[in-house]
């Protein structure tokens, strides 16, 4: 233990003397904390221009014209996507989802108004959040300042002088790994205080920060340990830089564009045009493909006049109209149920290639486990998507009963005042808890476990005839 | 010189077979990009083919129902779903459709991001074109594995593996006072040498924009010519980086430090430092926006009737009518100008959206001008017709086709007349924009390329004043 001891602190002072450390690090510092304030001033302001458009929207709903019900659901709702307080440091796929959907009766709409769709090709180069530099460019840093940790030794032939002292490779790496992990925990130190101080203090922010800390720091645990092997076995600081180089370009640039494209040419996705098609002949001729509506509505007003002993159904004690929309409009959900899992399940089969690749790139897992945590993942919108639908059933309903219970069976000219309006609730989305968030992100999980398992393994097997210089 | 300099540089390449790995696996990749490119557009255009073929079959359908046998109900009710004009305004389909050009296989850009066709009737232009397409975010954000992707991302990074030790590489083996003894000038041993690595690098890559083009089909001979510009021109600014890199005379390490460096900031810090500093587009825009999305619902009043057509008259004094007896289409005519009128007032906040957008684009440009890796990926979406403003082109030309739309029925909706089948004969068609491609705007981000070349070249040139190795 105390020789460790002693080469984690060599290492450790080395590295403080060194004056690429400090360029290397200085410059990581600055741009990250530049980012991590900048990212929170657009989280505020967004936040603050969402909160605005929810109350003007709120207030447009209950101040409208006083008009028969179910004109007033088709004036709508608006569902706006809410910004998660750790958005600013993992954006996540909130530029790529669409920020508002509108919610109005017979028909789910999508999300509008991706912010992407404004940015142009900076875009698609990446937007420049906390979570990217410490997902790509952090990791770069550590291949810099320890690419040569092994291979420095065998070229300069201190190795055998440092195996004469009695150290043991598992030792030495050992040591080198904590010196320097401590050099990079003095990087990473004001970033994590910064980003604690900025997210705010409530319990479950604390416990999303250790869960982020503890996953980054997992993450550059593995890329110091690969890193530092890679010197050890390969025993040239060259070929070091460049294989950790070109596995550094793999496991950020290639290989997450590559699963992505190729999990969108294997299971491709409809056309808004086709899937809304697919839903309308549904809605006509039934799910089964064999129940018109025409001939569900007689069924229905058939169980009624029995119901109620009538000949006619003027003489029901409701509206039949209303009656037949609120049916209407649970069939349609059962019909847009069916079609949006369906269109669900492909999205989830595109991305799970992505997943999987996880396994073997620790990038993906970390990237997909941090938007998680963010709340700016794809399970995360979806858990959105869904409790917006739901409230757009509910007042849709909820508007469609008023005309069932209120209203005269061809009466057009009710009116419903401002007390029914405001008795339909505003909506609120409540985020999904963070077990559900994380479950999704197995893979991702269990890849950093496995290179964990992995490094260990060639650390314990690491071949006596590499040592000799 | 220079001839044995090159045989020398070719025996080390027949002998490398780190250097043979990394073409053939470059090559690998740009060909699987280009199969990738390919199958995206290719869907894309089935997508489009599909809509044109069943909107097509509608608008047939609604002229064969003028020979519909009038003596029966349902061959009426299907006479004057195709002749009265107020059924047909918002049944009878069109199709506005966002054809790739020839190079978008080569290059994506953002045609992912925006729907390829709006299918449109003259109900309102923003409520059928507002709400949100069906999309893969997890896709979109990690973007295409198209050619321009690699052109932009991988080939620099192909072209510093091969360049960035050409002397340190002596200075390690010891060999560079022999050199020095051999040549003398260093400035031209060096260019030589950095011209053969770089010279490799765009052959592979002319190749696989020739298998490029030969798979996108039928093309303009001076996009293409252009696009291999492009390409040789910011294959050069990368030489021009790994020259200057070289002229430290620094070891193997520092240079390859150097050039990762200069990858890391071109790819990755400077397009998003712009945005950083620039700040994001306020979305309070978008909000206003999102309203247009609603349903139009009037009320059914004469008072509001009258009220929409007379501002509707104000703007087209031709359809008021000579007297004050309501006619046979008067509250229909009432909903249509209603349409109208607020499709008129949303234009303008939609075009002040817009306005702010491209203000922030061209900024955005401005900022980036230095930013090589940034030109180039414009210059080939110029090409390739698939930038943010050849979107919005296609935007603003579906706007112009629904007005064409709009009047289509209720033209004789206004007239007080039935549609005759010589009104759908003469129905419009949409009108594909014109390329938003910008001569003068890509000639400057050409010369901004040139100069990057000029300036690290220069700035190698300068630092080797001293022509010795030591």
């Amino acid at each position: 233990m105390k020789k460790i001891k002693i080469i984690a602190g060599k290492e450790f002072r080395s590295g403080l003397r060194s004056p690429a450390w400090y360029l290397a690090g200085g410059l990581f510092l600055l741009l990250t904390l530049l980012v991590l304030i900048s990212g929170y001033r657009n989280y505020r302001q967004r936040s603050q221009e969402r909160a605005a458009a929810v109350s003007e929207q709120r207030s447009r709903w209950l101040h409208q014209d006083p008009k028969h019900p179910h004109i007033a659901a088709h004036f709508g709702n608006f569902a706006f996507m809410p910004q998660t307080p750790l958005s600013f440091f993992d954006h996540g796929l909130d530029d790529f989802t669409g920020t508002v959907a509108y919610l109005e009766p017979h028909r789910q709409n999508e999300f509008a108004f991706k912010p992407a769709e404004s940015a142009g090709a900076v875009s698609r180069f990446g937007v420049l959040t906390a979570s990217m530099i410490l997902q790509v460019i952090f990791p770069l840093i550590i291949i810099f300042i320890s690419f040569d940790a092994f291979s420095r030794e065998f070229e300069q032939q201190t190795i055998q002088l440092l195996y004469s002292q009695g150290l043991s490779f598992r030792q030495l790496y050992l040591g080198k790994l904590v010196g320097f992990s401590l050099l990079l925990a003095v990087l990473l130190a004001p970033v994590m205080i910064t980003l604690a101080a900025l997210a705010g203090t409530d319990g479950e922010q604390w416990l999303l920060m250790i869960l982020l800390g503890g996953l980054y720091g997992l993450y550059f645990i593995v890329i110091l340990a690969l890193s530092l092997l890679c010197s050890a076995y390969l025993r040239n600081s060259r070929f070091s830089l460049l294989l950790l180089t070109a596995l550094w370009v793999m496991i950020t640039i290639v290989l997450p564009k590559w699963a992505a494209s190729t999990g969108d040419g294997f299971f491709r996705l409809p056309t808004k045009n086709t899937f809304d098609a697919a839903i309308h002949h549904d809605l006509l001729n039934g799910i089964n493909g064999h129940d018109p509506s025409g001939a569900r509505a007689q069924k229905l007003k058939s169980e009624l006049l029995r119901k109620y002993k009538v000949d006619t159904i003027a003489k029901l004690p409701f509206n039949f109209d209303g009656y037949i929309m609120e049916a209407g409009e649970e069939y349609s959900s059962r019909v847009y149920d069916r079609h949006f899992a369906q269109l669900q399940q492909t999205l989830i089969r595109q991305n799970q290639l992505t997943q999987w690749c996880g396994l073997i790139d620790p990038f993906i897992a970390v990237n997909g486990l941090s938007m998680a945590l963010a709340g700016t993942d794809y399970y995360s919108h979806l858990a959105f998507q869904r409790q917006a639908e739901q409230y757009r059933r509910r007042f849709v309903q909820q508007m469609n009963h008023e005309m069932e219970v209120h209203s005269k069976m061809g009466d057009w000219d009710y009116r419903s005042d401002r007390r029914v309006f405001a008795a339909v609730p505003p909506f609120r989305y409540h985020p999904q808890g963070l077990m559900a968030s994380i479950s999704y992100q197995l893979p991702g999980m269990i890849s950093l476990m496995i290179w964990l398992i992995l490094i260990v393994w060639l650390v314990q097997r690491y071949p006596a005839y590499l040592n000799q210089s | 010189m220079i001839r044995t300099i090159f045989h020398s540089e070719y025996l080390q390449f027949r002998r490398s077979p780190a250097v043979w790995t990394g073409l053939l696996c470059y090559l690998f990749l740009g060909l699987y990009s280009i199969y990738y490119g390919r199958q995206v557009i290719v869907v894309q255009q089935t997508k489009i083919a599909e809509a044109a073929d069943s909107i097509s079959r509608a608008q047939i359908a609604y002229i064969k129902n003028f020979m519909a046998d009038t003596t029966t109900s349902s061959g009426r009710y299907n006479y004057e779903k195709a002749s009265v004009p107020s059924l047909v305004r918002f049944n009878y389909p069109f199709l506005a459709m966002n054809r790739p050009g020839a190079l978008a296989p080569l290059c994506i850009g953002q045609r992912d991001l925006f729907p390829l066709y709006y299918p449109l009737t003259a109900q309102s232009f923003y409520v059928q074109t507002l709400k949100g397409d069906i999309y893969n975010p997890f896709k979109l954000k990690a973007g295409n594995f198209d050619l321009a992707f690699v052109i932009v991302y991988l080939m620099p990074l192909l072209l510093c593996a091969c360049c960035f030790d050409v002397l340190s590489a002596e200075l390690r083996s010891g060999t560079d006072r022999l050199l020095a003894i051999a040549s003398g000038n260093l400035r031209l041993l060096l260019l030589y040498r950095l011209l053969f690595r770089s010279g490799l690098v765009m052959a592979a890559t002319l190749l696989l924009c020739l298998a490029g083009f030969f798979i996108a089909g039928q093309m303009n001979f001076w996009c293409g010519l252009g696009w291999i510009v492009v390409t040789l021109v910011y294959a050069l600014v990368w030489s021009g980086i790994n020259f200057w890199v070289n002229s430290f005379k620094k070891d193997g390490t520092f240079n390859a430090i150097a050039v990762l460096t200069a990858w890391v900031s071109i790819m990755i810090i400077i397009p998003s430092a712009a945005d950083l500093a620039l700040g994001q587009v306020p979305r309070t825009g978008e909000v206003k926006l999102a309203t247009l999305m609603r349903s139009r619902n009037m009320p059914e009043t004469d008072s509001a009737m009258n009220a929409a057509l007379q501002k509707f008259y104000l703007v087209n004094p031709r359809y008021r009518p000579k007297d004050t007896i309501p006619g046979r289409f008067y509250y229909f005519q009432g909903y249509s100008a209603f349409l109208f009128n607020g499709d008129r007032a949303a234009d303008s906040l939609v075009d002040a959206r817009y306005e702010l957008l491209a203000q922030h684009q061209q900024q955005l440009a401005r900022f980036n001008a230095v930013n090589p890796a940034y030109n180039t990926s414009e210059m080939l979406s110029m090409l390739a017709g698939t930038t943010l403003a050849d979107e919005w082109a296609f935007k603003s030309a579906a706007r112009s086709f629904h007005r064409q739309v709009f009047w289509f029925a209720n033209r004789p909706l206004f007239e007080g007349k039935l549609m005759k089948p010589l009104d759908y004969l003469a129905q419009p068609k949409f009108q594909p924009p014109s390329a938003a491609f910008n001569l003068k705007n890509w000639f400057v981000d050409l010369l901004a390329l040139t100069i990057g070349v000029v300036v690290f070249g220069l700035a190698g040139w300068i630092k080797l004043i001293n022509r010795s190795f030591l």
